[in-house]
């Protein structure tokens, strides 16, 4: 059984109950209040009825005619006429019930002592209910004693009222409760339901169900947080989507980018086995399977290095900075020889604070794409300098520029603005996108600006600051 | 044999695909990028046309429009069946995935070149020649008594020429993995081939890699 029924039955149940209660706490008392004015006006007629029947016997006994067959008929008389108005009367002589008119006798039972003497009390017969005194201290010709007892017409049907009123209230009573209440809770649960079902549209997926708000209670409160959880949920299911496309895409490409140069070694190492190739073609296919290798080898690198990136482990160290460049300059020796490219470089910085694998990566492959721009003869310079807690290092080149629209795709994992010069030279479009990720450790990034046709400028900025070693 | 174009700008595996074709006889022009494939095919015919879905620039499917009139086989690493369809239904002949092995790229050439047509009915070296329409072989012009599977032997060896065909290939492709074959089947017709043509240095065994026609190119 659901709650709110449980709640509601109990409330009906407790209801019931109290009202019940109640109304026979206040029966209770006004039938108390009922028989005590009864006693009194008994008590009363007692009086007036014992003088009467005493002077009657008085007047008997005076004439000394009176015995005991003589008491009974006159106190057959008396009840001749008094049984009609609901009194009976009883006469006791010398401890023996010598005459009564009452229906029942076992009325005496509960006889009792009082200390005036007088001894009143309520005797159920059935439904009939009376009023019994019995006087000790006033006897009737100094033998006889006299039991009064009046039927309390008016308080049987008192009671009779009561009981029926008690009940039919308390049952109409709880019976509105219970439809009203059901009306309000009703009334109450409507939001929640509705609250309900919209988790029901959650749990499909749909985030654009929004629960109405009215009123200003506690369930306003809830559908209002509601609401703003689920723009929430939309949101972060939004990006979680983005991020897992955006891997999604970075798969494809180095499958794509794995494919090309496994299909180029594949190929010539097949031609090689199964052709009988002359000496010049098999140079050819052997250099090609070495260049190709080498690519593999450097994507292979550059992955290993954004997963290390990733996993957050790198070390501390004092770089001296035109050492680092220098060193850089030796390695590509050999393109700027062959194109015939001069670098210049003006060196304000001393020192690079952090990881020397990571900073040589990304030395390096900013001068290479410089190199790679330029064409014969082309220029390459570095400006290297400390401005307040950042380094700033720029490089200038005036190769082959870009369009404004290449520019925003530049560290997209992957992407190459030319792809035929690139690749030959064996980049893999990853260079960049290393880079954007290791000023992201260094809380740095990089601005670049170009022109197609004149050449390029590429400015890296990260904190560079000697804190705890 | 045949004028083929190859547009692919990576050019290691542009001259891959050349030297392989080169091989079995057919004359390649290679294209690195759109402009350069269009100034080729405009100024030159050509049989058959491989093209590459992913160039610089404009995609190898808008490409085609340009090439009407000449079979157009897609070569690409773009494996999802999606793109294949594509490249079905904008009218190539044939879609070959990156990594593919030179037979396979071969055997395809061959196969949309026959359909046009332009594989040569003749082919003919030193004192042999075969006619592939007839189905007849002469040496120095007198008729050659080839039985029906040694014809084909002989037609596969000439369609794959210069390349090492294993046993299990020639199984494959000229017997077609039938019951009873093995490949001893293989060395028998080979043996009866060079003795009725006369080839025993032009059918080479390749050690440990099975047999190879060589013609020289």
């Amino acid at each position: 059984m659901k709650l709110i029924n449980k709640i509601y039955l109990a409330t009906l149940l407790l209801f019931l109950c109290i009202l019940s209660f109640c109304f026979l706490m206040f029966a209770n008392s006004v039938y108390k209040k009922n028989v005590e004015d009864a006693r009194e006006n008994a008590i009363q007629s007692q009086r007036w009825m014992l003088k009467d029947i005493k002077e009657e016997f008085d007047a008997l006994k005076e004439r000394q005619i009176l015995t005991d067959e003589l008491a009974y008929s006159v106190m057959d008389s008396f009840s001749h006429i008094y049984n009609k108005k609901n009194i009976f009367f009883g006469l006791i002589k010398e401890e023996t019930l010598l005459y009564y008119s009452f229906p029942y006798q076992d009325i005496l039972k509960e006889q009792k002592k009082d200390s005036e003497g007088i001894v009143s009390y309520i005797s159920y017969y059935g439904k009939q209910c009376y009023l019994v005194v019995s006087d000790n201290t006033e006897r009737i010709a100094d033998q006889y004693q006299l039991l009064y007892a009046e039927r309390l017409i008016s308080l049987e049907e008192l009671l009779q009222t009561l009981m029926l009123q008690t009940i039919s209230i308390s049952l109409a009573g709880t019976l509105m409760l219970g439809i009203v209440l059901f009306i309000l809770l009703k009334r109450l649960l409507n939001p929640l339901e509705r609250l309900t079902k919209a988790t029901n549209f959650i749990a499909d997926g749909s985030y654009d169900e929004a629960v109405p708000v009215s009123g200003n209670d506690e369930i306003t409160i809830l559908s209002r947080k509601f609401n703003l959880m689920t723009q929430e949920i939309k949101n972060k299911v939004d990006d979680l989507a983005a991020e897992a496309e955006k891997k999604q895409i970075f798969i494809d490409n180095l499958a794509h980018e794995l494919k090309t140069p496994l299909t180029a070694i594949q190929g010539y190492a097949q031609y090689l086995l199964l052709a009988k190739p002359a000496a010049d073609k098999k140079n050819t296919a052997l250099e090609y399977m070495v260049s190709e290798s080498n690519r593999l080898a450097g994507l292979s690198k550059n992955l290993g290095m954004l997963t290390q990136i990733r996993a957050g482990e790198f070390e501390k160290k004092k770089i001296p900075f035109e050492e680092l460049f220098r060193s850089i300059c030796l390695e590509l020796k050999f393109m700027t020889d062959e194109k015939k490219i001069t670098i210049t470089e003006d060196i304000k910085l001393d020192y690079l604070y952090g990881d020397a694998i990571l900073f040589h990566s990304l030395l390096r492959n900013v001068t290479e794409n410089a190199i790679r721009a330029c064409e014969e003869d082309g220029k390459v310079s570095l400006t290297a300098y400390q401005r307040k807690e950042q380094a700033i290092i720029e490089i200038r080149d005036n190769g082959i520029g870009m369009e404004e629209e290449e520019l925003s795709y530049l560290t997209e994992p992957f992407y190459r603005v030319d792809k035929v010069r690139s690749r030959s030279n064996g980049g893999c479009g990853l260079g960049l996108a290393l880079c954007n990720d290791i000023l992201k450790v260094y809380e740095g990034n990089m601005e670049c600006q170009s022109q197609k046709g004149k050449g390029t400028a590429i400015t890296l900025s990260f904190y560079n600051l000697f804190t705890t070693f | 044999m045949a004028e083929i174009l190859i547009i692919e700008d990576e050019k290691s595996i542009s001259d891959l695909m050349k030297l392989n074709l080169e091989l079995v006889g057919h004359q390649c022009v290679q294209a690195y990028d759109a402009p350069e494939a269009l100034y080729h095919y405009q100024g030159k015919h050509f049989d058959l046309i491989l093209l590459d879905v992913m160039l610089p620039g404009k995609s190898g499917f808008e490409l085609i429009d340009y090439f009407k009139g000449t079979a157009v086989i897609y070569v690409t690493a773009k494996e999802e069946i999606a793109d294949r369809i594509r490249g079905l239904n904008s009218g190539a002949e044939d879609y070959i995935v990156k990594p593919f092995e030179m037979i396979e790229l071969i055997a395809r050439v061959n196969i949309v070149l026959r359909r046009f047509q332009k594989a040569r009915e003749e082919f003919t070296y030193k004192d042999v020649t075969i006619n592939f329409e007839q189905r007849k072989v002469k040496k120095n012009g007198e008729l050659v008594n080839l039985r029906p599977k040694e014809f084909e032997l002989l037609e596969i060896l000439i369609t794959n020429r210069n390349i090492a065909l294993s046993r299990d290939r020639l199984l494959e492709l000229v017997w077609n993995y039938e019951c009873e074959s093995d490949t001893r089947t293989v060395d028998v017709h080979i043996q009866k081939l060079r003795k009725k043509l006369g080839w025993t240095e032009e059918i080479q065994t390749v050690y440990k890699l099975g047999y190879r026609l060589e013609v020289e190119l």
